[in-house]
């Protein structure tokens, strides 16, 4: 039991390992002297779109398209040949593209959108994401150990 | 340090509101489209960092039958909902 108290995850660093060509993350960590708890707070980017906050500073929906139309500004190309493959209904392709059509960015591409939005995601829930994989392990764990 | 103003820090706090509603969303997307037809016809290439974050993350929200095109159809249709018909709403305006 002692060694189960002792134990540390970190979700970051077990990501890191599996990819150690990749430049590591800068985050902050939160040790809690008592149940001896790591959390990993990534460092958040200024350039999320969050309505609540747009709408404080400057009051209306432009405004909020206007910090939606910035975030994606700052849009990254990600080597093609090195991606992965992956499926979305038909109906979020035409949706998307739709959407892409009235921003009138000849530069944004459906594959970079889906990246940001996805990218952007993982970066918001990375802390959440951290907790339920620590709850996975466990339970996990718990059931080797049963079976023990 | 004293362990009490760790517990209740912010951002313990909104870790916690984060993680109830990351599931809160993957139980809203297993109620309207986890038990009907998946069509995911249209393939795009997305960048591997991500799509091995997004294996992970969908194993442990949803387990085995949680796949990672699931996890993209919960993401798209939340940020959809969210953005698309602000975008789609500003343009017709104007």
């Amino acid at each position: 039991m002692a060694d189960k108290n002792d134990y540390v995850f970190n979700a970051e660093e077990a990501i890191n390992s599996l990819r150690p060509d990749t430049p590591k993350r800068q985050s902050r960590v939160i040790r809690s002297e008592e149940s001896h708890e790591t959390i990993t707070a990534p460092l958040r980017s200024e350039t999320t779109p969050n309505p609540k906050k747009s709408s404080e500073k400057r009051s209306g929906k432009n405004a909020q398209v206007d910090e939606y139309m910035e975030w994606l500004k700052g849009k990254t190309d990600f080597n093609t040949r090195a991606g992965k493959s992956c499926n979305i209904r038909n109906r979020y392709h035409y949706r998307i593209a739709k959407f892409i059509g009235l921003l009138g960015d000849k530069n944004l591409s459906i594959s970079t959108y889906i990246d940001m939005v996805l990218g952007e995601h993982l970066k918001k829930y990375e802390e959440a994401m951290d907790a339920v994989m620590k709850q996975k392990f466990d339970e996990m764990q718990e059931l080797i150990n049963t079976e023990k | 340090m004293k362990t009490n103003d760790v517990n209740s820090s912010p951002a313990l706090a909104e870790s916690e509101e984060n993680r109830s509603r990351l599931k809160e969303m993957y139980q809203n997307w297993l109620k309207e489209k986890g038990n009907k037809e998946k069509n995911y016809e249209v393939p795009y290439l997305i960048s591997s960092e991500l799509y091995h974050a997004m294996e992970v993350a969908a194993y442990a929200l949803g387990g085995e039958n949680f796949k990672v095109e699931d996890y993209l159809d919960m993401i798209l249709e939340n940020h959809l909902k969210k953005f698309g018909n602000l975008i789609e709403n500003a343009n017709s305006n104007k």
